[in-house]
C-alpha cells in the first residue's frame, strides 16, 4: 500500500488543475445564462439570411428544397 | 429558407381559422373582424394587431422563422412603435446623452441594455439573428437570466438607434438602464461564494475519503504510520477551507463584535477556528481526535446556504435594474427661433425650451408663452390637471398635456423641485429604522449558552482528574457546531423570497421579510397607487343608450392626449369616426359626426346652464349635439379593484391603515370612505409626510408605506418597509423595499400571510436544530460522542432544516 504515498499527492495536483479550471470558467462568464445554452445547440442548423441573400436563394431551387424539408420536420411537431 | 409571406388570406397551404385561434404570435385572443394572416411554415397563421403581424413577417422574411418552431413561450404582443418611441430612439443618438450608459474607445461603443420579455433561448437567438446582419456591429449577446442585451459596435459605421430599431422590428424593446448600485457588488459576491463553495466541496469530498478509511479502521491491517500521513493530508487538504472560504465568516463575524453585538457568524467562527485548531494540535502531538471532515463539512453546507442566498440577491439586483430605464430627458431648445434637441440636464437658467403636448417638461421654469394643462399628479399627488398660463410656474418631470408652451427655465438642475425631494429621500433613507433580525436575537443565546457549555465540561473533566478533558470539551463544541442552526433562517428566507418573486413581488431588501411579518401601521399614497391615476368612466345620464355615447365621444376623443381622452380609448367604434375635431385648452374638443356639429367638454365650453355645480369628486363633462345637451358624463381617477382587497386584509388583521396623500380636494375624502380607511391625512407635501411617517415611527409603531410618486420617494425611504408600484416613478422604485411589478395590492397580503409562514417555519428549524444539539451534547459531555456520528449528526440535522424551508415554496400558485 506503500503506493498511496504518490497516488494521494498526485490527486492533490489534479484537483487544484481542475480548481484552476473553475475559478477560469467563472472569470469568462460561463455560469451567467445557465438557461440558454442548453437549448442553443438546437439553433445551430440555420443560418442567418437577410433580405438580400433569401431573393437569391429564392432562384436557387437547392434551398427551396431545404425549406421544404423544414417544414416537414415541424408538421411532425 | 425561402419562407414567403402573404399578408392576405389568399396563399398556399390552409388556414388555422377556427374562430377561437388565439394570434400564432403572442396568444392573445383574436378580434374576429380583423383578418391578419402571415405565413409562417406555409401555413397561414392568424395575427391578433397590425404590429404582431409586422413583427412575424419580418421574422419570416429575415429567414428566422425557427423562432416559432424552437421557442417554448409565446412572444409579447407586439405594438408599432409611436411617433414619441421613434423620436425617443434617435435622442439615443445625441452624445451627450449616450456618455452615460455607452463606453467608448475610439471607433468601438460598448453598451448593455434591458430587453423586455425576453422569455425563452429562442428569444435570444432571434435578437442576436436580427442584429447579425447589421454592418458594423462587432458582438451581440443576449442573456436570457438577466433579460440582458450586450452590444459592441463600429460607432462609425452604425447607430445605436438602427440596432434598437432592428431590436424593435422583431418585437423586443431594448433600454439603456441606471444599473443599481447594489448590483455590481452582489453579483461579485455571488461569484466569490460559488468559488469558496467549490473549494470547501472539493475539500469535503477528499477529507471524508480518508476520515472514512480511519472511522472504519481500514488502516488498522496497514502500517501506523498512514494515520498520521492521513492526518497531514486532511490538515493540508482542509487549510485553504479555512483560510481562504470561510473567511467571510470571519468577517461577519469580527463587524458584528466590533459593533459590540454577537450574530449567528460569532459561533460559526468559533467553531471552525477552534476544532481545526484542536485538530493541528491533535496531528502535531499525535494524540486525540481530529475533524478536519467535520469542519470542511460545516463549511460547505453554510457556504452553499450562502451562495444559494447569495444568488437571489443577485438575481433581484439585476431585476431591479432592469426597472430603471434611462429615458432619455431631452428638450426642445429655442435658439434664435430655431429649436434644437438637448439633453435636459445641461439646460441652465435663463434658457428657453419648448414643450409640446404630451411631453414631459424637461426643467423647472416660468410659462413665457402658450397656456395648458399640466399633470403634476408625480410630484404632487393631485388627481386632476393644473391649469397653467403665462407667468405660472411649471415643473420638472410633469407632463404636459394640451398645447404647446414656451418655459423659461429659472433654476439650475440641481435646485429643481424634484433634486430637493431626491435630496430629502437620501437624508430619510439614512435614518431607516432597523429591526433586529431573528436569528441574530437568537444567536446571541447560543453563543453564551456554546461557550458555558464547553467550558462547564473542561472543568467538570478536569475536576474529575481526567486527562481527556480538552478533547471532551472539543467535542461539546463540534457537536453544539450551528450548522443547522445557521441554515435555518437564510434557508427559510431564500426560498420565501424565489415563491413571493413568481407572484411579481421583487424584494429589493433581504430582510423586508421579517419587518413585513411585524407591521402595525400602513400608509398609502392615494393616486396612482390606491387609484388607477388615470380617468374612467363612472357615470352616464343621457336619453342615448350608454355604448351609443360613449362611440361618440371617444370618436371625438381619438385624435387627443388629454387624460381625460384616454378614458374614452376602450369605447372606440369603427363605424364612428368625427372629422374636423379641433380642441380648446381648458374647455373641451369639438368636432363633426354623421353631419352633426358635436361638443364634449366643460358646462362652460358647452354653454350649458348648470343648477348646481358638483361637489362630488369627479370630473363631469357634457355632450352637445348642435347645441342642445345631449349626454352628461362623470369621470372618476378609478380606484383599484385590488385596493378594497389589501384594506379589509388588514383591517381584519388589526392593522391601522392611513391615506397620506399630497392631494387636498375632496376625491381624498371619498378614497378614504369608499375602502373604510382608518386615519386620512391629505394635502401633505413630501416633507410634511415624512414628519407624519416619523411621528408615527416615535409612537412605537412599524409602519409600511405604498407610493408610486416623486413625492411619496422620502416616505417610503423612511418607513420600516415599503412598497412601490412597478408603474411608479423610478424615484420611488428605489426608495423601496418591495416592488410590486404587476401593480397588483392583493398579493401583498400573500405577502404578509407568506411573511408569518416564513416566521413559523423558522422557528420550527430552530426548534430542530437546538433539539438535535441539545440531544448530542450530553453524549459529547460524557465523553462518548465519537466525531463520525457529529458530523453525520450534523448533515442529519441541516439537511431537515433545509427541506423544512423548501415547504415554503409549495402552496403559492
Amino acid at each position: 500500500m506503500n503506493i498511496l504515498l504518490l497516488l494521494i499527492p498526485m490527486a492533490l495536483v489534479i484537483i487544484t488543475i481542475a480548481v484552476w479550471f473553475f475559478f477560469w470558467a467563472i472569470k469568462s462568464e460561463q455560469f451567467d445564462d445557465l438557461d440558454r445554452q442548453g437549448a442553443n445547440i438546437l439553433f445551430d442548423d440555420d443560418q442567418p439570411q437577410h433580405p438580400q441573400q433569401r431573393k437569391n436563394a429564392d432562384k436557387q431551387p437547392d434551398t427551396d428544397t431545404q425549406a421544404q424539408s423544414d417544414t416537414v420536420e415541424s408538421n411532425k411537431e | 429558407m425561402s419562407a414567403q409571406a402573404n399578408v392576405s388570406s389568399a396563399g398556399v397551404g390552409q388556414c388555422d381559422t377556427a374562430p377561437d385561434t388565439p394570434c400564432y404570435h403572442c396568444g392573445e385572443p383574436i378580434t374576429p373582424d380583423l383578418e391578419l394572416t402571415v405565413e409562417i411554415d406555409q401555413q397561414l397563421r392568424v395575427m391578433c394587431c397590425l404590429g404582431c403581424q409586422a413583427v412575424a413577417q419580418s421574422i419570416v422574411d429575415n429567414g428566422l422563422v425557427s423562432y416559432y418552431r424552437l421557442r417554448s413561450e409565446k412572444g409579447a404582443q407586439a405594438s408599432g412603435l409611436v411617433p414619441e418611441q421613434l423620436n425617443e430612439l434617435y435622442s439615443y443618438d445625441i452624445k451627450e446623452i449616450q456618455q452615460e450608459f455607452v463606453d467608448v474607445t475610439d471607433q468601438l461603443s460598448e453598451v448593455t441594455l434591458t430587453v423586455e420579455n425576453v422569455s425563452c433561448a429562442a428569444c435570444a437567438w432571434l435578437i442576436e439573428r436580427q442584429l447579425a446582419s447589421l454592418p458594423g456591429l462587432i458582438k451581440s449577446n443576449v442573456n436570457t437570466t438577466t433579460s440582458r442585451l450586450t452590444l459592441s459596435w463600429n460607432n462609425q459605421q452604425l447607430k445605436l438607434s438602427t440596432i434598437l430599431f432592428e431590436v424593435a422590428k422583431v418585437g423586443y424593446k431594448a433600454y439603456p438602464f441606471q444599473a443599481d448600485s447594489a448590483e455590481q457588488h452582489e453579483v461579485a459576491t455571488a461569484n466569490a461564494y460559488l468559488r469558496k463553495m467549490v473549494i470547501a466541496g472539493l475539500a469535503t469530498m477528499q477529507v471524508m475519503m480518508f476520515a472514512m478509511a480511519v472511522y472504519f479502521d481500514v488502516l488498522g491491517s496497514l502500517s501506523i504510520g498512514f494515520t498520521d500521513y492521513f492526518r497531514w493530508i486532511s490538515l493540508l487538504i482542509v487549510l485553504p477551507v479555512v483560510v481562504y472560504c470561510a473567511l467571510p465568516f470571519y468577517k461577519n463575524a469580527i463587524s458584528a463584535l466590533i459593533a459590540r453585538r454577537l450574530n449567528m457568524d460569532v459561533p460559526v467562527s468559533l467553531a471552525i477556528l477552534l476544532a481545526f485548531g484542536a485538530s493541528v494540535v491533535a496531528t502535531v502531538q499525535e494524540t486525540g481526535e481530529v475533524y478536519f471532515e467535520s469542519v470542511s463539512m460545516f463549511a460547505f453546507f453554510l457556504l452553499v446556504g450562502r451562495f444559494i442566498e447569495q444568488r437571489a440577491k443577485k438575481k433581484a439586483a439585476q431585476i431591479s435594474s432592469n426597472l430603471f430605464k434611462l429615458i432619455p430627458t431631452t428638450a426642445l431648445q429655442l435658439i434664435d427661433g430655431q429649436s434644437h434637441t438637448v439633453p435636459a440636464r445641461l439646460l441652465k437658467p435663463g434658457d428657453v425650451i419648448l414643450v409640446k403636448p404630451g411631453e414631459i417638461i424637461a426643467a423647472d421654469g416660468i410659462i413665457i408663452n402658450g397656456a395648458s394643462q399640466t399633470s403634476e399628479a408625480i410630484l404632487t399627488g393631485e388627481s386632476m390637471p393644473v391649469n397653467k398660463s403665462i407667468g405660472d410656474t411649471v415643473f420638472a418631470s410633469c407632463e404636459n398635456i394640451e398645447s404647446p408652451l414656451t418655459v423659461e427655465v429659472n433654476c439650475p438642475a440641481n435646485e429643481r423641485l424634484i433634486s430637493q425631494i431626491i435630496k430629502l429621500q437620501e437624508q430619510a433613507a439614512q435614518t431607516k429604522p432597523k429591526l433586529a433580525s431573528l436569528a441574530d436575537t437568537l444567536a446571541q443565546y447560543v453563543v453564551v449558552a456554546i461557550l458555558i457549555l464547553a467550558t462547564v465540561t473542561y472543568l467538570g473533566w478536569t475536576l474529575a482528574g481526567s486527562d481527556q478533558a480538552f478533547w471532551i470539551a472539543l467535542a461539546v463544541l463540534v457537536a453544539t457546531c450551528p450548522c443547522a442552526l445557521s441554515l435555518a433562517t437564510p434557508s427559510a428566507y431564500t426560498c420565501a423570497s424565489a415563491a413571493i418573486s413568481r407572484q411579481g413581488i421583487l424584494l429589493r431588501s433581504g430582510d423586508a421579510f421579517d419587518t413585513l411579518s411585524n407591521i402595525s401601521h400602513v400608509c398609502f399614497d392615494k393616486t396612482g397607487t390606491l387609484t388607477t391615476g388615470k380617468f374612467w368612466v363612472s357615470t352616464v345620464e343621457s336619453t342615448l343608450a350608454q355604448s351609443e355615447v360613449l362611440a361618440l365621444c371617444a370618436a371625438l376623443e381619438a385624435s387627443s392626449a388629454h387624460p381625460i381622452a384616454c378614458a374614452f380609448t376602450p369605447y372606440l367604434d369603427q363605424n364612428c369616426q368625427a372629422n374636423d375635431c379641433h380642441a380648446t385648452s381648458g374647455g373641451g374638443i369639438a368636432g363633426i359626426i354623421n353631419g352633426q356639429s358635436y361638443k364634449l367638454g366643460s358646462a362652460d365650453y358647452t354653454e350649458i346652464d348648470l343648477a348646481a355645480p358638483s361637489s362630488e369628486p369627479k370630473v363631469v363633462i357634457y355632450l352637445t349635439c348642435n347645441g342642445q345637451l345631449v349626454a352628461t358624463i362623470s369621470l372618476i381617477d378609478q380606484i383599484r379593484d385590488d385596493s378594497k382587497v389589501l384594506i379589509d386584509y388588514l383591517s381584519s388583521r388589526g392593522i391601522t391603515t392611513t391615506l397620506l396623500t399630497g392631494d387636498n380636494s375632496c376625491h381624498a375624502d371619498f378614497v378614504a370612505r369608499e375602502l373604510n380607511i382608518d386615519h386620512l391625512v391629505k394635502g401633505q407635501k413630501p416633507q410634511k409626510k415624512l414628519q407624519y411617517l416619523n411621528q408615527q415611527q416615535q409612537a412605537g409603531h412599524i409602519v409600511a408605506m405604498f407610493g408610486d410618486g416623486v413625492n411619496d420617494a422620502p416616505v417610503l425611504a423612511g418607513a420600516h418597509v415599503s412598497f412601490a408600484m412597478g408603474t411608479g416613478s423610478d424615484i420611488a422604485k428605489s426608495s423601496a423595499d418591495i416592488v410590486l411589478l404587476h401593480d397588483d395590492l392583493a398579493k401583498v397580503a400573500t405577502g404578509i400571510d407568506l411573511a408569518q409562514r416564513v416566521r413559523t417555519i423558522i422557528k420550527q428549524n430552530f426548534c430542530w436544530a437546538i433539539g438535535y444539539n441539545l440531544t448530542a451534547v450530553p453524549f459529547a459531555i460524557a465523553g462518548l460522542l465519537p466525531p463520525y456520528l457529529a458530523a453525520l449528526g450534523m448533515s442529519l440535522s441541516s439537511v431537515i432544516v433545509v427541506t423544512n424551508s423548501l415547504l415554503l415554496l409549495k402552496g403559492l400558485k
